[in-house]
This record gives C-alpha cells, structure tokens and sequence, in this order.
C-alpha cells in the first residue's frame, strides 16, 4: 500500500506529481511500453505479438475492425487477463506480474467497453469510493470506530472531478437512472479519479451523438493539458479518433499492421484495405447501437 | 483381485442411487435452470409414502413401492415446477436456489403432519425377503436389497439411454443440457421439455428415495438431506451436465470413498471412520475448487449466468427528513425502552429466557447479513462457524478453567480464522457453487470434526458456563440478557459502520462489477477474505453466547443440534427471506425463529408449521428478493410520498389503520384487563421452570433437601437452574399464556416490530448523508410490489 499514497488532497496541481512520486521516470518519455504481448483463447490468436508504446502526455489511437483484439489488449495491460507471452512495462517497472488493483493504484486508469459501473451508487459515490481506494487509507478497524465514511478532502476531491467532466447536475443521480452517454462519463469521471498518468479508454464514443462526442474530446483536451494525462484511445469513430490523437496503432486479427503519425497511417493502402473500407459505412453519425 | 471385486460389489448398490439423484439434479438444472436441493426432500417424501403404506398399512410392497415412485414422487416434481419453479425462470439463480432450500426444509416437515414424528425404525425394502443372499463368488454375495436395488437402477438407466438416444422428447432435452440458448432459439417449446424432465426427475429421486430406505436403520430426513449432498459430488463430477460422467461420478464415491479407502485403511480404525463419511465432502470441494471447466463452462453458454446486478440502495434512506428524524430519535428509542421493561420488569423469567434466545439467534444471523446483505454470497456453512464458537468456549473453560468471555473472543477468533481459510480457495467461486461448497464443507466438519472430543467433547457435548466479569454473575437470566443484548447491539452497530465505511463501499462496488473495481484499485480477494472473515467472527460471537445460553453445546445427535449443517440452512432461507440487507431483517428473522413456536403452540398448531412456513416464506422470495422487511419498508416509504401528495387518499388510509389498529388491540387489552389481577400474582416470585428446575434439585441435593446447609443453598439453587436450562431450551410444554402481561407483551412486541422497525435501526445511503429529499426518488420494482403483501 506504498503506492500513490503520497498524493495530496484536492489541488496538489498537475496529477502526474501525484502518482508519478513513487517510480522512477528514467526511461525518458516512455510512459507504458508493452513488449510481444500474446493471448489466446482456446483456438483464437486474439494478440499475437504486440508492441506498443505510449508516451508521457501523448495520446495514441489504437484501432481496427472487430474482433482485432483491442479489449482483449486493455485487458492485458491491465491484468484482468493473464497474456501467454510478452511484457509490459509502466513507468519503468515491469508490471506484467502484478495484480489488476495494483497496476490502477500505479496510476492506469481506464473506462470499458461494455459498461462496467458500481450499479446501485450515485455518481458522486463512484467517486468517492474511487478515491478512498486510490488513497488506500480504507481498514476494517477504521470502520469499526466509525471512521470510515468519506472524509471532507475526499468530498473535495470527488467535486473537483465532477466539476471537471460536468457531471454537477448529475452528481447525487443512481447510475441507473442516467443515459448511456452520461454513464460514459461517469466511466470516464471514475477512471479520473485514480489521479492517472495513462488513461485507457475503450471506445469512450459509442453510444454519443455527435454533439457529446465533440465535448467528450473537448475534456479529453482539457485533462491532457491540465494535467498531462497520457490517453491510450480504442475508437470506431476516426472523425473523433483524428481530432484527439497525435499517433495510431492499427490492429487486425490479433496482429499490429502499422503505427505512426495519424496522417501516414491514414494514407496507408494495407490499413484502407484491413479497416477503412470496412468502416466507411460505421463512419455515419447514426452509429450508436453497443 | 477377489478384493477389488468385493469392493465393487457392495459399492454398487449405494453407487445407483447417488447417481439416480444426481441424474435428476442434472436433469432440471440444464432444463430449466434451477438447481433443485429439494431433491433430498422429495426423495424422503417418496420413502415415507412408501413406509406409510407398505409397513404401517401393511399394502403390498410392489403396490406402495409403485404408487411411490410412479404416481406421488412425479407429481410432486411437476407440482413443484408447476406453482414455483415456473415463475422463477427469469429470476437469478440465488432466488431460485433460496426457494429450493426452503422446500429442503419445509418438505419433510410437511411430511412429518400425515406421517408422524416418532422415529420411523427398520424401513423396509422393495425386496420380498431383503436378506437372503446370493453367491458370486465363494466369498463375494448380495443380499436380494441390494440386487434389486441394482437391477432396477440399471434397468432405469437403459430406459433413460434409449430415451435420450431414439425419441425427439430425449434429443431435445439432450440438446437443451447441452447449449440450452440454442434450443430456446431452435424454436422448442422450453416448457414443454422442463416439465417432461421434473416429472423424470421426481420419479428418480422417488426410486432413489424408496430404494435407499432399506440401507439405512431409520427413515430420517438428514439421511436424504445426505443422499442429496452426496449426489451434488457425483453431479459435480460429470460437471453438471454429462449424464455418464454423472453415474461414474456416483459410482467412484459408493466404491472408491465408501469401500476402497476403507479397506485400504482398515475398517475398524477410527481414521477410517472419519474419512468415509467425509469423502463426498471432500470430493465436492476439490471439484468446486479445482476444476475449471465447471466454472466457465456455465459462464459462457448461460444466457442466465452473468452477475445479478446488485439490490437498489436501502428504502428507509429516501425516507422523509422529518420521518427519518422521528424514528431515529424519538420512536426507535421508545420501543427498545418498551422491549426492555418489558422483558426485564413485566414478563415472567421464561420471556427472559426466550428473548435471550432470540439475542443470541440474531448475532448469528447478523453474520448473515454482513456476508450475504453486504457482499451477495451465500454462506451454508453460518451454523458450523457458530458451532466453532460456542465449542471453543467450552473446551476453553472446562479444560483450562478460561473466563467464558475470553473464551468466547478466542472463539470467535477461531471462528473467523475458519472462514478466512474457507474464502481462500472459495474465492473463485461464485453463487451457486459457493452455496454448495460452503454446504459441503459444513458437513465435512461435522463429519470430521464434531466427533472429536477435543470438539465436540466426550458424549457428544460440552457443557459451556456463563461468565462471571466485572462483578456480575451472568448466570443469572437477567444480566445474562443484558449482555448479550449490548454485545448484539455493539455488533449492529459495527455492521452498520462497516457497510457505511470503506469495506462495505467496496464490497458495494464489486457486486455491481468486480473488473471495475479492480480497475478502480481496490483489492476484491483482500475484501472477500475481510467480508467471511468478520462475519464468521460474528457467527462465531454468535454461537458462544447461544452455547452459554444453552448451558451446553451439542454436536446433534440424529441433527438435532442448532450447530448442524441443516440449521446453517434454516438460517440463511430465513434471513433472506426476511431481509438480508438491514440488522432489524436479522433481529427480526432471529425473534421469529424463537417466538413462532410458542405462538403456533398457542393457537394449538403444531410445532412443524414454524419450518413449513420459514420453508414456504423463501418462495416469496423471488417477488421480494430485497426481503419481506424491506419490501414493508419500499412500501411505507412510497405511501408517505403519495400521502403527502394526496390528502385525501391518506385521510382514508389513516382511517383503515386505526380501524385496524382498534380491532386487534381492543380484544387484547379487554382480555388482560379481565385477566390481569391473577396472573401479576403469579409472576411474582416465579424462577424458572418449576419441574426440571425440583428434579435437577432433588439429584443435586440427593433427594434430601433439608440436609443441605443454608450457605450453600444459592449456590446449588443457581446450579439446579443451569442445569435444568438444558432440558429446557427445546421443550416448551410450559404455559406462558395464562400471564396478562404476555398477552400485552406479544403484541407489543410483534406489532412494534412489524409496524415500526423496517425503518427504525438502519437505511442510511451508502457513504453518503441521508437523503433530504423526500421520497420522490424511491427506487425498485414499485408496480410489483402494490400486487402483494
Ligand atoms: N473471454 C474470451 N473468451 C474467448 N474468446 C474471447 C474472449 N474475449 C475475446 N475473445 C475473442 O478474442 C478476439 C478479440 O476480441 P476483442 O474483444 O479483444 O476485440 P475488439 O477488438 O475489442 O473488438 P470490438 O471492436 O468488437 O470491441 C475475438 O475473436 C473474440 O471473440
Ligand atoms: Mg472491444
């Protein structure tokens, strides 16, 4: 429970400082570095040696048909599946062997596909929890004595997340009781939470119109300057995908196709022929079924 | 070689009906997703038909053994399926596995009305001469039971084979235990096929139950609630769905745990002894545990089995500030003021005594809610940790002379340690196959362990003490009451804090998805083993204080004892069915455990009702599955909002509640004012239990009672007392209706409980502050619940 205890209360400026206090940073820029990750599923080659880099503040895309393999990817990165093959390294450290809770307190956050929520809690008690466990201050005994509610700092805390993604009208709401959109950002708001210096958001758009989509990036943009976040994108839509990225990953059958800036993976005729074709009618607006 | 012959030989037999039972349970779980524990009941229902009939009406045995299995045991399934089971279909698997262990325990209670309750001896067998035997080799026989018992198992199992393989009905129920999706999407008619196989399975839990009567000395229901276990293990082995691997499974417990390792050991010594009961158990566990495939097979071809989503937030926390204030402060308060001058100053020493009782029920029960109200598990196993308690105390303290409340925090401890190891290899397991693995480490530990006289003691029981601390002596029933109810309110308290403080918010956030917690940085196997621990702690509090309670823990000769697995049962389709999310569901499933009985023996009702309609009260289950307490609560809270929206409308309800109110408590209060002047005399002076209480003082005294010297005479009356609670505690043929006070206190206290405490004690939101906007946001399934109650 050493990790990411340091962080401070609410305004302690840029989060990097908060979680990055623990691990050395001497690689350079190189925030994740993912190395031959390989994972199978009976028969199925879902990855087969991927490797991938995400450096600090920078947001990366990765996309791909269906079925690439990009959720089997986050699962992998994350710990909730165990890859048969390659490493992963995060700030330095090898993570590939830790447990998924203590890859988040590191400082990993991510949002799902399918949607993961706390059902039964409000917005505001997402966060809250959210926090406590990222403090790591939560014991038995503490509760035992009557301790363990929220404390004022993590209120604090908690508003200032809300504040940030715009969730205040919302805030006190079940889960339950919010749109699929909103419940996106609830997603979002939590992974946020965990102070990360690396989100993993995993088609963060689905289910958005147009008009959310745009403010979804517009927060993206705001945490990435405040707060140096590095983004790590699995997105359908490429009109948000080219708005937020800077590089792109290309993923087919388990296997990465090509990577670079957005514009040379764009032109790529091997990426028009695997997946942009493909996606020329997903590109509509009307897309938001999951 | 002759060896491994014999093994098989006498094996075999017990191997066809295991792997009759668990054909059935296999056939109704795939058909229809319900994992029927009330097979073990059923089967018993068929023997006692057949007992009835055959050797108390002395029918030909071909005709009872018939109408048993062919007529009464089918159409008790299909009755079964027909009015429960079928309306359960889309409902979690945990409702449904609730209403099948009230069936487990309401069935044989219900038998027990028509069927009597003395003990039933030397059950016969379908066999005209049982006993004759038949040479295989010159040292291997049979006795005519058993080969009938073979022939007519293997005869059904090519029947079934030749079903499955040549008819439609048997392809489509093979297809529906194999990918049951595919099938509802084929177009079959799902009822249809679930109905066929209930009928089947009932008429192979009757033919299991008919055939195993003979093998046991007395037809008793906990030999059947064994059989059923048993059969899980050999079901387990063909991985609930392979109906071969299913009879091999049968057939490797009846040979290799009931008659190999045995011989291999040596029949006489005591290790064997220990080992072949416990080897289904252990099988069971290891299969649970260990074996993959069980787990994820069902994961991803079930369209059923993802995560229930869990409950909405408490009803009382959408409560009206100034109701909320109201209770909290002023009628709370009142009404455990009233229970308490009631039960210490109004009532006569028995009340005293059976509150206690129900004191120390709800500790046990409150680690119920912690475990099942906080994290959504279900825990078989809650009477056996309880169990774990109260026998340390009493080793503690008759061994090594410990004070019983050190004792009983040691216990406690063991207790907890108990279920931390449980969790650790349980942790993977989820719901149903938790249920069943906490189930068949319970008797595994009955098995195993309760016969040890470092356990269990000597004959089967350790007496327990009550302790003496800070200068009181708890022997005495009313300081005995006292303490434990500040040790259950202390523990309400702790629960409460719990659920509101870190562990209970992230136990909270796991069931609503435990990939998302994770991810969100909590550690959910740390909190899993926090969560068992700290209710097996409870449990184990628990069953201290209801061993001191007792005077003596038994380890339950024929099932008796409160520490068996089948009571880890009762309890649980209690608290659930009450309300496993809030101490008063806990408290109250606790007093009506308790109170019941003397209120049925009051109406002159039998005693059996009590567990029929605790048993039938689970089904309700499935329309509340927040729990009957809870659902008062949804309800009231619901009604406050309307009536605060419609004045007219609680105008006229407030009218029919008083109208109510009147009707019921006017009778009351006429009735002890006529009998009041008698019966205040009566109490005065009254100790406890007039007869045991002069026999145990007559054995005491050697029947010379001058002779004893004054000074000692509180000493031995006190320990006259101790030892006549322990005839006491489970015959109730004393009358405590003739007291005025009773009558009143009855009311009181059932009426306080049903009327005000579904909001009185907990309800505050998760971690945040209590709602302040009146009940416009009350959650759940509201239209459902205007239908009932
Ligand atoms: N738990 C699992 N068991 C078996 N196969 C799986 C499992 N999870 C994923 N797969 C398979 O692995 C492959 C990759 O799946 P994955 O969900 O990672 O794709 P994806 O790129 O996220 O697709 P999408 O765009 O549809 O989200 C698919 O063929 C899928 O069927
Ligand atoms: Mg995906």
């Amino acid at each position: 429970m050493s990790t990411g205890e340091g962080a401070g209360a609410a305004g302690t400026g840029p989060m990097e400082s908060g979680a990055a206090g623990t691990g050395p940073v001497d690689t350079g820029s190189v925030l994740l570095h993912a190395t031959d990750v390989g994972k199978r599923f009976g028969g199925i080659a879902a990855l087969t040696d991927v490797n991938l880099v995400v450096n600090t503040h920078e947001v990366v895309g990765l996309v791909g048909p269906n079925g690439a393999g990009k959720t089997t990817f986050f699962n992998c990165l994350l710990g909730i599946l165990r890859p048969d093959s390659g490493i992963v390294t995060f700030r330095g450290i090898d993570i590939s062997r830790m447990p998924t809770h203590k890859r988040a307190r590191m400082g990993i956050g991510r949002t799902f596909q399918r949607l993961e929520l706390f059902t039964g809690m409000t917005v505001r008690e997402h966060l809250l929890v959210t926090e406590r466990s990222r403090r790591g201050t939560g014991s038995l005994w503490k509760d035992l004595l009557n301790q363990g509610g929220p404390t004022d700092d993590e209120h604090a805390a908690a508003q200032e997340t809300i504040d940030l993604v715009g969730l205040g009208a919302e805030a006190d709401k079940p889960v339950e009781s919010l749109s699929l959109g909103r419940n996106r950002i609830v997603e979002l708001a939590r992974a946020l939470q965990l102070r990360p210096s690396l989100l993993l958001l995993d088609e963060p758009s689905s289910g958005l119109d147009r008009k959310e989509t745009h403010a979804l990036v517009d927060v993206l943009h705001g945490i990435q300057q405040s707060q140096g976040t590095a983004v790590l994108l699995v997105e359908h839509d490429l009109e948000m995908v080219v708005r937020a990225v800077s590089r792109l990953y290309v993923l087919d059958l388990g296997r990465l196709l090509t990577s670079g800036p957005v514009e040379e993976v764009m032109a790529d005729p091997n990426v028009r022929e695997a997946y942009l074709g493909s996606m020329a009618e997903t590109l509509s607006p009307t897309r938001g079924d999951s | 070689m002759e060896d491994l012959l014999v093994y098989i030989v006498r094996g075999f037999p017990a191997g066809c009906v295991y792997g009759l039972v668990a054909m059935a349970i296999v056939l109704t779980y795939k058909t229809s997703g319900v994992f029927n524990l009330a097979f073990g009941a059923q089967a018993y229902v068929a023997a006692a038909v057949f007992y009835k009939l055959g050797k108390e009406h002395d029918w030909p045995i071909g005709v009872a053994a018939a109408l048993a299995v062919l007529v009464v045991s089918p159409l008790l399934a299909l009755g079964l399926e027909y009015f429960i089971f079928r309306h359960m279909r889309t409902q979690p698997l945990v409702v449904k596995l609730v209403a099948a262990l009230g069936l487990l325990t309401a069935l044989p209670e219900i038998t027990k009305l028509w069927f009597g309750k003395e003990i039933k001896n030397l059950p016969p067998s379908v066999a005209p001469s049982p006993d004759r035997l038949y040479k295989i080799t010159d040292r291997v026989t049979i006795t005519q039971d058993r080969l009938v018992t073979v022939i007519a198992s293997l005869l059904v199992f090519a029947a079934l084979t030749a079903l499955f393989r040549y008819t439609v009905l048997g392809l489509r129920m093979r297809a529906i235990t194999e990918s049951p999706r595919m099938v509802e999407l084929a177009g079959v008619n799902a009822n249809m096929v679930s109905r066929v196989a209930w009928t089947l399975s009932g008429f192979l839990a009757g033919l299991a139950g008919v055939l195993f009567a003979h093998t046991e000395p007395q037809l008793r229901p906990d030999n059947y609630t064994g059989l059923l276990i048993v059969s899980i293990a050999a079901a387990a082995f063909g991985l609930f769905k392979s109906i071969p691997r299913t009879l091999a499974g049968g057939m490797i417990i009846a040979i290799v745990g009931g008659q190999m390792i045995p011989g291999w050991l040596g029949v006489e010594r005591t290790i064997t002894s220990y080992i072949r009961p416990s080897f289904p158990f252990l099988m069971l566990f290891a299969i649970l545990v260990f074996v993959p495939g069980i787990r994820q097979s069902r994961e991803t071809t079930d369209p059923l089995a993802g995560v229930d989503p869990p409950p909405p937030a408490l009803a009382a926390s959408y409560r009206d500030a100034q109701l909320d204030r109201l209770t909290r402060k002023i009628l709370f308060p009142a009404f455990i003021a009233a229970v308490l001058y009631l039960v210490l100053f109004l009532l006569p020493g028995l009340w005293v005594s059976r509150v206690t009782e129900g004191v120390c029920l709800a500790v046990i029960f409150l680690s119920i809610t912690v475990l099942t109200g906080l994290s959504g598990q279900l825990s078989l196993a809650q009477s056996v940790f309880a169990g774990a308690g109260a026998f340390t105390v009493g080793q503690l303290s008759e061994r090594y002379g410990w004070n019983p409340l050190i004792g009983l925090l040691f216990g406690a401890l063991i207790a907890a340690a108990a279920g931390a190891l449980v969790a650790l290899p349980a942790m993977r397991l989820g719901g149903l196959y938790l249920a069943v693995a906490t189930f068949a480490l319970a008797l595994l530990a009955q098995n195993a362990l309760y016969g040890r006289d470092w356990v269990g003691g000597f004959a089967g029981q350790v007496d327990i003490p009550r302790p003496k601390a800070f200068g009181i002596d708890f022997g005495e029933d009313k300081p005995f009451f006292v303490l434990c109810a500040v040790i259950l309110t202390l523990l309400s308290y702790a629960v409460i804090f719990v659920r509101r403080g870190s562990t209970g918010r992230f136990l909270f956030a796991m069931r609503g998805s435990e990939t998302a917690a994770a991810a969100s940085a909590i550690n959910p196997v740390k909190y899993k083993l926090i969560v068992f621990a700290f209710s097996s702690f409870i449990a184990g509090v628990g069953g201290a204080l209801l061993g001191m309670y007792q005077g003596v823990a038994s380890t339950g000769f024929e099932g008796q004892s409160i520490f068996s697995p089948f009571y880890g049962l009762v309890f649980v389709v209690l608290v659930v069915t009450l309300g496993v999310r809030t101490i008063q569901g806990a408290i109250v499933a606790a007093m009506s455990f308790v109170l019941f009985p003397l209120l049925l023996e009051w109406l002159k009702l039998p005693i059996e009702f009590s567990l029929i309609l605790f048993g039938f009260g689970a089904i309700t289950f499935a329309r509340h599955p927040e729990g009957i307490m809870e659902a008062n609560t949804r309800k009231s809270v619901l009604r406050a909002a309307e009536n605060k929206a419609n004045p007219r409308l609680a105008r006229k309800r407030r009218l029919i509640a008083w109208a109510m109110m009147c009707a019921i408590a006017v009778p009351v209060l006429v009735r002890s004012a006529t009998r009041d002047a008698g019966a205040t005399e009566l109490n005065v002076g009254f100790t406890v239990l007039p007869i045991e209480c002069g026999t145990a003082w007559e054995a005491y005294t050697d029947f010379d009672p001058e002779g004893v010297d004054a000074a000692q005479r509180p000493a031995l009356h006190s320990a006259c007392k101790t030892e006549a609670r322990k005839h006491f505690t489970h015959t109730s043929g004393i009358k405590l209706w003739d007291y005025g006070g009773a009558w009143k206190a009855l009311f009181l206290f059932l009426f306080g409980f049903l009327r005000f405490s579904p909001s009185l004690i907990d309800g505050r939101r998760q971690g945040g502050r209590p709602s302040d906007e009146s009940g416009e946001q009350v959650p759940g399934p509201t239209d459902r619940e205007e239908v009932s109650v």
